[in-house]
């Protein structure tokens, strides 16, 4: 018998249907009020609907895996998981945007605010679609909010070439999604991903081998657009500088979660039989492992040159972005607790050197690396917390970078992948030179004005998160590990009603 | 091409069947020929404005004169300045004009499979087109708050 | 107490804190205080546990910290009663440096910085000592690396300071590498990081021999950077830019031991491999006469007791390359409190005679300064080797582990040292404090705070060789249980006669030189064989030494500079040269046209598919 409307559990849904509701009162009510009203609740309104939604989320963790939609949209622990990094990302995103983005710089604060839930609510998507379909839709939904908000300044030059660029970039990736996923359809009939988990390996069989590699390669370019790892991700350094720095954190960290979800599940549920048919060691591991390893190289030494302080963190996000592809390619024991547990780890060191960047672009009214010199002593609180950024985002022992990378790289040699692990670590080592020239300019250069630098409640708040969770993934690796480890990982890779996961 | 087993997606019903068609022992060059149908297409599309265009030639009377041999399209001349500028208000309403088009396109077949719908999966049909609608009647009202509908 | 040990390097940890908060606001007087109770706390704390440890493999306490599929690394602690010694010397040695640096660093703009880093140091040293994995070691181990590193460059204003800082930092970070490897060795081969069970997986021979050999030598490696021990050894002289309380604490009492304690703390690991410890005996008795050699003719007062501090570190690596734990360890300890003494001595005089250091521009403080006179006295008397002083009974305790281990040459050279020992100290000596002031003003005073702890430090100096004798009492307490085995038994009756007379007659010839005059150089030049002249005469000895030794060293070091200036600098500026022309190229690519970037993905995607293609064809 059929199921009928009731019969469902409709509570799975709960976080994305109080975004999406909070999105929608939130564009009625832009338009309803007046121009001149101050429009600053707004981001306090969906800081609220996101933690709802959080709270919705991590209720349901521990459950069975659960489809709805007619099979479209599954609850799992991955895509649970991800969810709340991705909505905790936003969270900080819009404690950001209460403070930092002002109706004075950009006229349309409200549409910020909505656009921001609209593509929170695309992420959403992205990590828990069990269809094609709903994956390109929840993808899109992320991908455009994102081109308008990366050109919401829009009287700033900058910023409407980051959207143009990112627009134009976008789409090219985009279709080279979608003609990958034309080509799974065109092999297995199917838009679900269990049901093409089951077919494409008949296909491959059956002499489509080369179709079958193709479509994920062609895939496989648009998500390296998505999580900005070289070569394909140009855009990254325009965009993430010209657009206002709230959006670009958001773009950094939401965007890269969800992008790394969609590639996960997509990969592993797709194309995972091609690891047990030794298909994967020869051909997709060493693609991805040099996609991983000139991400590295790439980021990390085009970084050296800037001086743009968010042009900087860009390159630095590409080789992260470089790091977090080993573990995929080299499907190590630990594969999802070590990627997701660098991109918590990312989330928090990120958002808080993305704080940092935007308080002192508003101060110094530069995005220049320059406005970091003397931050030691106009304010010292700040120069301590930028620095715990930048010890973890470069690997410092007790930090949350250097546990993320350690586990990555425990990955790397567990698997006999000496080569990327050394390239892991000499690129690593380049990083240190520019990370540590930022703190070189906040403790040994004279500062600009010798002013305290006054710093808002706001921000102060996202660094004191920034530095709880950077120092205290760091300290206590075991929390975070434990809990990761606990999550029912695997279900994310086999059919509801099946047996366990095969070997 | 043998057709063996015909696969309907139940979800998708409201749009449209997905048909599967799976292949019995095909080989590679079989694959090439599901092509064939395209290519066909392709020469189709070819041959028929030829053959329109050479039998018109063949059967209307042939007196130009200098108003009658310029080029027109619905009243205006297609050739010119490449950067012809339009009123930024046309691509406005394109653009609505897009989405109430789509609403359409996704309206008519859920309208017409609506009882096969509702036996299966019940009134939830109603509720998801009319989700669906809601969030086109915000845009309405957001293209009419922005001032789109008027022409100034 | 002993189950709570854990917290004796959290209240220096603790003083760090508050001292770091407290800041600049702080009077002198406040942060001193604060520094010197945590310490003094740890310190008691320390002889409490030192009382109640029990014999064998101590005390153990672990919390895990982090696991990597089925390997759990833990953080912890473990006291057994080498640790506790290691406890009770640090934390003794850092609570008589805290009371002393009151007076030392008086008016200091930065006092305060000063007494967290040394509280900072103190939590590291006490840290490591008590640390039951190597991984902690480690952690500990580069920890105090740090501290170190900015103590020396303490006053980062003097060019000197701040170029000693960075060689002390990279000079020792090359005997780091080396550790670190023989960690991931021993993780690799035993599966464990506890130093317990890595000592039992080999005790067990579940490790290849060539492998322990190997693991032996690597920790080696990593004492021999962090101790000063020869071919790294030159950081150590130059760490003596730092503030001399530093020199005291870290560079002569307790950091620098920190390389023989690890050698130390993994024994077990050496006496597996007869290479391992013959190089740690060769290295030691080399260390100890080469550096002994070089504090002849040395200017500095500092320097000199640099050198003497490396010789002595010499002198424990000997030891324990003999199978001489006990008397390794034993010379740990005394060595710990008279050259701090020594340091403390030093660091008085210089204060009196406002920051000079030659010894050139010194002389006649006998009189003025009869206190520290006295007890420096006692500091030379001791590292000299004269009964009944401490350094007579450990040093004969190192030359006795030699002998009988049947290391003759390791002996002899061990003994030749001594005489140089007893030289260069008495030199020194004579040239503070006998004959006449030579400096230029009026010697100022030295502060009660200052003195005190000194005394402490002689009577320790003193007596501290009463723990071994007579009746062995300190090595059947640190051997009791495990498994080591205790000591040598009595010395043969002429070998105390041999190092007393030894050390007499340096300090004859010291005299003779330096009080008496009566061994004029020009006289001793023409009576005596040209050997003499070259060992006795101060320039012609440096000159001497500078052929014998230095030269073949110096071609040596001429070759290695070029080896290091060309082929080395040469693959580092390949190296920065090819991250540079990477960047170049990738910035260049950023072009900002957007075509371009399309281009570059599409190319990317092609070349990546060509590569696949080919990688299937072959």
């Amino acid at each position: 018998m059929e199921k009928v409307l009731l019969d469902y559990d409709w509570t799975v849904m709960a976080p994305e249907i109080i975004i999406a509701a909070a999105a929608a009162l939130l564009s009625l009510a832009d338009l309803f009020l007046r121009e001149n009203t101050d429009r600053r609740f707004f981001s306090w309104f969906s800081l609220a609907a996101v933690i709802a939604a959080i709270f919705f989320t991590v209720s349901r963790f521990g459950q069975q895996p659960y489809e709805i939609l007619g099979d479209t949209y599954r609850v799992d622990d991955f895509a649970l998981a991800f969810k709340t990094a991705v909505l905790s990302g936003v969270g900080l995103v819009f404690l950001l945007s209460a403070w930092g983005v002002r109706q004075e710089e950009i006229r349309f604060r409200g549409e910020y605010d909505y656009l921001l839930l609209a593509a929170a609510l695309g992420a959403m998507i992205m990590t828990s679609s069990a269809d094609l379909i709903t994956l390109f839709v929840g993808l899109e939904l992320l991908s455009i909010s994102s081109y308008i908000l990366a050109g919401i300044h829009r009287e700033r030059y900058a910023s409407n070439e980051a959207a143009w660029k990112y627009v134009v970039q976008g789409g090219v990736a985009s279709a080279f999604i979608l003609y990958g996923m034309s080509f799974v359809y065109g092999l297995t009939g199917s838009t679900n991903l269990y049901t093409i988990q089951q077919r494409l390996v008949e296909a491959y069989q059956t002499g489509y081998d080369a179709f079958v590699l193709l479509s994920l390669f062609l895939m496989l370019l648009g998500f390296g657009f998505k999580i900005a790892s070289a070569p394909f991700h140009m855009w990254v350094p325009d965009v993430y500088q010209g657009a206002p720095t709230p959006v670009t954190s958001f773009l950094a960290v939401v965007s890269k979660t969800a992008a790394f979800a969609l590639v996960l599940r997509i990969v592993l549920v797709g194309y995972i039989f091609l690891y047990q048919m030794q298909i994967w060691q020869q051909v997709v591991e060493p693609v991805l492992l040099v996609l991983a390893g000139l991400s590295m190289v790439i980021g990390n030494t085009a970084a050296l040159h800037q001086t743009d302080t968010k042009r900087l963190l860009a390159y630095s996000s590409v080789a992260h972005a470089g790091y977090l592809l080993v573990p995929l390619s080299t499907l190590g024991a630990v594969l999802f607790e070590s990627t997701f547990y660098y991109l918590i780890a990312y989330l928090v060191m990120t958002m808080g050197a993305f704080t940092v960047a935007a308080l002192l672009e508003r101060e110094a009214g530069h995005g220049n690396i320059s406005g970091f010199a003397g931050l030691s002593r106009r304010s010292p609180g700040t120069a301590a917390a930028m620095t715990v950024f930048l010890l973890s985002l470069a690997g410092i022992p007790v930090t949350a970078g250097f546990f993320g990378k350690f586990y990555i790289l425990m990955n790397a040699l567990s698997t006999q992948h000496f080569w990327i692990a050394g390239i892991m670590v000499g690129t690593t080592v380049i990083s240190y030179y520019y990370y540590f020239g930022i703190i070189r300019q906040m403790y040994f250069r004279p500062p600009a004005s010798k002013d305290r630098m006054r710093v808002p409640m706001v921000p102060a708040l996202l660094l004191v998160i920034g530095i709880l969770g950077t120092v205290g993934l760091g300290v206590v690796p075991e929390w975070a590990v434990h809990w990761i480890g606990d999550l029912q990982w695997m279900s994310a890779l086999t059919p509801l009603n099946a047996g366990p996961p095969g070997p | 091409m043998r057709c063996t087993d015909i696969y309907i997606h139940p979800s998708l019903l409201g749009q449209g069947l997905m048909v599967r068609i799976s292949f019995d022992g095909v080989t590679g060059m079989e694959y090439w020929a599901n092509y064939s149908m395209t290519a066909i297409f392709f020469l189709l599309g070819l041959a028929l404005p030829a053959a329109a265009f050479t039998v018109g030639r063949w059967l209307r009377p042939h007196h130009p004169s200098a108003a009658k041999i310029i080029t027109y399209e619905s009243g205006v001349d297609p050739f010119g300045d490449s950067r012809v500028q339009f009123h930024v208000r046309y691509y406005l309403f394109a653009l609505l004009f897009v989405i109430f088009d789509v609403e359409t396109v996704f309206l008519y077949p859920w309208a017409v499979a609506y009882d096969t719908l509702r036996q299966d999966v019940g009134l939830f049909v109603l509720v998801e087109m009319l989700i669906f609608v809601l969030f086109l009647f915000i845009g309405l009202i957001y293209a009419w708050k922005k001032k789109v509908l008027e022409w100034k | 107490m002993l189950a709570n040990a854990w917290v004796i390097p959290l209240l220096p940890l603790a003083a760090f804190v508050l001292l770091l908060a407290g800041g600049r606001r702080w009077k002198e007087g406040v942060a001193a205080w604060v520094g010197s109770i945590a310490v003094l706390a740890a310190c008691v704390w320390s002889l409490g546990v030192l009382a109640v440890v029990p014999g064998g493999t101590g005390r153990k306490m672990e919390i895990p910290w982090l696991s990597l599929g089925d390997t759990v690394i833990t953080m912890g602690m473990e006291v057994n009663r080498l640790n506790a010694l290691m406890l009770l010397i640090v934390s003794l040695v850092s609570f008589l440096v805290h009371v002393y640096s009151r007076g030392y660093m008086r008016g200091d703009e930065r006092f305060s910085v000063f007494y967290a880093y040394l509280a900072l140091f103190t939590f590291s040293m006490l840290g490591l000592v008590i640390s039951p994995n190597l991984l902690q070691f480690y952690i500990f181990w580069e920890l105090v690396g740090v501290c170190s590193f900015l103590l020396i460059g303490y006053w980062y204003y003097k060019p000197e300071a701040k170029a000693a800082a960075k060689k002390a930092f990279i000079l020792t970070r090359i005997g780091d590498v080396g550790l670190f490897i023989a960690v991931i060795l021993a993780f690799w081969h035993t599966g464990t990081l506890e130093i317990s069970g890595v000592i039992q997986a080999v005790q067990d021979g579940k490790v290849e021999a060539g492998i322990v050999t190997l693991i032996a030598l690597l920790i080696f490696a990593g004492a021999v950077g962090k101790s000063g021990q020869f071919p790294l050894h030159t950081w150590l002289p130059d760490a003596m830019e730092g503030p001399t309380p530093v020199s005291a604490l870290i560079h002569a009492a307790t950091m620098v031991a920190a390389g023989v304690y690890l050698v130390a703390r993994t024994f077990p690991l050496f006496e597996a491999s007869p290479v391992a410890m013959d190089t740690v005996a060769y290295v030691g008795a080399f260390t100890a006469l080469f550096a002994a050699s070089i504090g002849l003719v040395q200017n500095d007062i500092k320097r000199v007791l640099a050198y003497s501090t490396v010789s002595q570190l010499g002198y424990m690596m000997l030891a324990l390359g003999s199978a001489g734990y006990t008397a390794g360890v034993f010379h740990l300890m005394t060595h710990a409190f008279f050259k701090a003494l020594l340091f403390l001595g030093a660091g008085a005089v210089i204060v009196a005679l406002h920051h000079e250091q030659d010894i050139r521009r010194m002389g006649g403080l006998w009189n003025r300064h009869k206190g520290a006179g006295v007890l420096f006295l006692i500091g030379c008397l001791a590292i000299s080797g004269i009964p009944p002083f401490s350094g007579f009974f450990s040093k004969e305790e190192v030359l006795l582990s030699a002998w009988q281990d049947g290391r003759w040459g390791v002996f002899a050279v061990g003994v030749l040292a001594s005489f140089f020992t007893a030289f260069y100290m008495f030199r020194l000596f004579f040239l503070v404090f006998a004959g006449e002031y030579r400096g230029k003003g009026q010697p100022g005073p030295v502060s009660s705070g200052m003195m005190w702890p000194m005394g402490v430090l002689a009577a320790l100096a003193l007596l501290a060789g009463f723990a071994e004798f007579p009746g062995g009492w300190l090595s059947h307490w640190l051997t009791e249980e495990t498994g080591i085995p205790a000591g040598h038994g009595s010395a043969p009756v002429w070998l105390p006669l041999l190092t007393v007379s030894i050390a007499a007659a340096g300090i004859a010839l010291a005299w003779g030189m330096y009080v008496k005059q009566s061994v004029s150089p020009e006289q001793w030049r023409a009576r005596a064989p040209w050997g003499y002249r070259v060992l006795l005469h101060k320039y012609y000895v440096d000159e001497g030494y500078a052929a014998v030794i230095a030269l073949p060293y110096k071609g040596l070091s001429i070759f290695l500079r070029g080896f290091d200036r060309y082929v080395v600098e040469g693959l580092v500026r390949l190296a920065t040269a090819a991250v540079q022309t990477a960047a170049r190229v990738s910035t260049r690519l950023q072009n900002g046209q957007v075509q371009t970037y399309a281009l570059i993905s599409v190319i990317g995607l092609v070349l990546l598919m060509i590569g696949l293609a080919a990688g299937r064809l072959f």
